[in-house]
């Protein structure tokens, strides 16, 4: 499969009478996001906001943030969701990098997610340094119900589309060929080239309504462990319900996914990359011990040696790291484990996991999410007009468990940062 | 002497203080002038950038078994000599000294604020005692590796004396103190991951970025002997709360639980919500009774399958709470409800 991310840079967002991209400013005209949001019956009315980096603001509420990209050849993106459900991950893909969409407001069971776009808190995430369209819906009755969730998901998805169509005729600064040919080994005999083969098990956090990712349309919550070629993830096929709290990946970040991108771009020199193993975080622990059995299976049967293996969230998605990696350490599949840790303010927990094993005897740490940042007042909060269990003024000095700055700490990989001994 | 010249304190037991062997390990706190025994590699590895001003040998049995008093008149003579940092030991495997040194190390640091570093046997039980507390360079197991030992207290010591930031406890060489604090690596987590595990599958051992702790089991609780005349509590983690949320109980990473007496009509929807971060709500806010279930023990009392259920009951919001503030909320709960006659609780998750 080859896929060409060809990316179009965006230096400057500003307001227009239409939605084009001139030179590198992308002008928008958010008359014709309102209009996209007013297909969705559910939605009432969405104010649309402008928030650039290094402006003092703070952006409140934060459901999702997704980059622009669209398939030049269809005009859409997001198979299953925007477009026929077909098998993605070929061809030309446009990328308008340095922009992003993004979703707020508040829907059962959300965390907050806030980010600063001046200042320490713009330090502590890679989401500063872009431009943001602020979605704010509401919803048409008051009534925050399931349908309008959707539609809010769908909303953010199609302007994120929309904006990338300003893109279809630009010169691409840069096209970025991704190759892997198949999924699973087959390419080259075994030990053929003596590189090791690896594999990436990739987990997904669904427990139902309001807390899903989406999978080709659907949400993962009684899937299966099954095989996913990396090219699919850069071209849409998951997507965040954008009601997670923000210590799980935005669909920016998923798109971007940089395990995958780290291990295609080491794929026939390091290494021979086999492809990714998708699977969910359970509710249930009967399940979540069938899911690690099966995705060791899947992993052998693929003929990997090596593994690196994810988790979406904190607290019960420990179990499934830890699971997975006896599971394939049993079947001979040598694993690292990418762990976000909860180690208390202070970083003194001693339990920075909720569960343990001894096979896990490789983590890279992305980081103590629990660590307090002090981000100073702004003047300007946009996506609401407080902020979720703070009782100060949402634009004042506030002081934060990192895991509420939207990108603080990445599940994959995103960042340099990681906890170390002290 | 010239200012920049730092006064460092040494603590010796008496044999590494020349006094004697297990029979004088009865030794008082005694002050020496100047360096005795291995302070005089001490001072050689520290050449001009410091002076060994005094030395403090203490008998091992001495310390550990008239602690108050050592330990009183250890600070006394630590004291005296105004140091800008104390170095303890190293005590290697030694058990006894080990204690000792941690807790000289202890006194120095919070008692007298001058920085302090000892040096041990990583397989000593005084490391899991003192490890918080202290700095602790790992040695091996015997005075064989005297100059090692001391050559990477002094480093550590000189640092933290000069109040330089510390990069960690692997890269400074000292073992871990149960803190973990954020920082930037050279590379990206990811990056950092496919290396490893290249690493790893190359049979080049590299360490872990984390180490995990083994859980205790929890033992059983004895069962109760007779349910029929027993009372019985129930409680949740899953942040139910009078409307309102009258105690701020957080929705995650929660420190406080509340206490809520069942009213005579049970739970009502229009009396209690669910006050939590981690799981849908909707269920339990339509009916209470699905996470805390009222309305089934209140069945089975009347039918005389239990005794009583308790008045009350306890809500926390369990996601993200750490563990050793779980642990706590749990003691408290427990003796509450001793106190109040429950014999056993129900606890609901969620």
């Amino acid at each position: 499969m080859v896929l060409d991310l060809e990316s179009v840079e965006v230096s400057e967002v500003a307001w227009g009478d239409r939605t084009a991209l001139e030179e590198s400013t992308l002008r928008v005209n958010p008359e014709e996001l309102r209009a996209i949001a007013r297909e969705e019956p559910t939605i009432g009315d969405l104010r649309v906001e402008l928030v650039n980096p290094g402006e003092s603001a703070r952006i409140v509420h934060i459901l999702d943030i997704v980059e622009p990209r669209v398939k030049p050849d269809t005009g859409t993106f997001f198979p299953g969701l925007l477009g026929d459900l077909k098998p993605c991950g070929e061809g030309r893909t446009r990328v308008l990098r340095g922009v992003g969409v993004t979703l707020t407001g508040r829907v059962p069971g959300s965390e907050e997610g806030l980010l600063d776009m001046l200042g320490p808190g713009a330090e502590l995430s890679p989401f500063a340094r872009l431009h943001h369209l602020v979605l704010v819906p509401e919803p048409a009755d008051g009534t925050v119900s399931l349908a309008y969730g959707y539609a809010i998901m769908r909303t953010a998805l199609r302007v994120a589309v929309h904006l990338a169509r300003a893109a279809l005729d630009a010169p691409a600064q840069q096209v970025e060929r991704r190759i892997l040919e198949a999924v699973g080994g087959g390419r080259r005999p075994a030990g053929g080239r003596g590189l090791p083969r690896v594999g990436y098990l990739f987990h997904l956090y669904s427990h139902g309504d309001f807390r899903d990712m989406f999978f080709y349309g659907q949400p993962t919550r009684e899937l299966m462990p099954t095989v996913l070629h990396p090219n699919e993830v850069f071209d849409g096929a998951i997507v965040s319900a954008g009601y997670t709290r923000p210590g799980k990946h935005p669909t920016h970040e998923t798109l971007n996914h940089p395990v995958l991108t780290e291990l295609m771009a080491r794929d026939g020199k390091e290494l021979e990359f086999l492809g990714a193993v998708l699977t969910n975080h359970h509710a249930g622990f009967a399940q979540k011990e069938r899911s690690a059995v099966m995705a060791a299976r899947v992993l052998r049967a693929l003929g990997a040696e090596g593994v690196v293996i994810t988790k979406d969230g904190g607290g019960q998605a420990d179990t499934d790291l830890m699971l997975a990696c006896e599971r394939c350490e049993e079947a001979g599949i040598r694993t690292v484990v990418m762990a976000m840790e909860l180690g208390g303010r202070e970083g003194n927990a001693e339990v920075a996991l909720a569960d343990s094993s001894p096979k896990a005897d490789l983590i890279v740490s992305t980081g103590n999410a629990s660590e307090y940042v002090d981000l100073p007042r702004v003047d300007r909060v946009v996506g609401g007009s407080e902020v979720a269990d703070w009782e100060g003024p949402a634009d004042g000095p506030i002081t934060t468990p990192l895991v509420r700055v939207v990108g603080g700490v990445s599940l994959l990989g995103s960042t340099r940062l990681g906890a170390i001994d002290f | 002497m010239a200012s920049s010249v730092i006064r460092v304190a040494q603590y010796l037991n008496q044999f590494f203080g020349q006094v004697g062997g297990e029979e004088r390990a009865d030794l008082r706190p005694e002050l020496r002038p100047g360096p005795v025994g291995p302070g005089l590699l001490l001072q050689e590895l520290l050449g001009a950038r410091g002076q060994v001003v005094g030395t403090v040998v203490c008998g091992d049995n001495y310390f550990n078994d008239c602690q108050e008093e050592a330990r009183t008149r250890v600070q006394e003579l630590l004291a005296g000599l105004a140091p800008d940092l104390v170095l303890a030991g190293p005590a290697f495997n030694a058990g006894r000294y080990g204690l000792a040194c941690g807790e000289v190390c202890r006194l120095a640091t919070a008692a007298l604020g001058i920085p302090a570093v000892t040096g041990m046997a990583p397989e000593q039980a005084a490391v899991e005692v003192y490890r918080r507390d202290a700095y602790i360079v790992p040695t091996g197991p015997n005075a064989r590796e005297m100059r090692q030992a001391l050559t990477r207290m002094v480093a550590l010591g000189l640092k933290l004396q000069a109040g330089e930031p510390l990069r960690g406890a692997a890269e400074e060489g000292y073992l871990p103190r149960g803190v973990r604090r954020n920082v930037l690596h050279p590379q990206r987590a990811a990056v950092r991951a496919v290396s490893l595990l290249l690493d790893k599958l190359a049979g080049r051992q590299p360490r872990s970025e984390l180490t995990l702790p083994r859980f205790e089991a929890v033992p059983r609780a004895a069962p109760v002997t007779d349910l029929s005349k027993a009372t019985i509590a129930l409680c949740t983690t899953g942040g139910l709360v009078p409307q309102g949320n009258p105690d701020r109980i957080e929705s995650h990473l929660a420190t406080r639980y509340g206490c809520y007496p069942i009213p005579s009509q049970g739970l009502t929807p229009e009396a209690f919500e669910a006050n939590h971060g981690g799981y849908y709500r909707g269920h339990v806010n339509a009916d209470p009774n699905r996470l805390v279930p009222v309305d089934v023990m209140r069945a089975l009392e009347a039918e005389g399958v239990i005794g009583k259920l308790h008045t009350s009951f306890y809500s926390t919001a369990g996601t993200g709470t750490y563990p050793e503030v779980a642990a706590q909320m749990a003691r408290e709960i427990t003796s509450a409800l001793r106190n109040e006659g429950a014999e056993a609780a129900i606890l609901t998750a969620t």
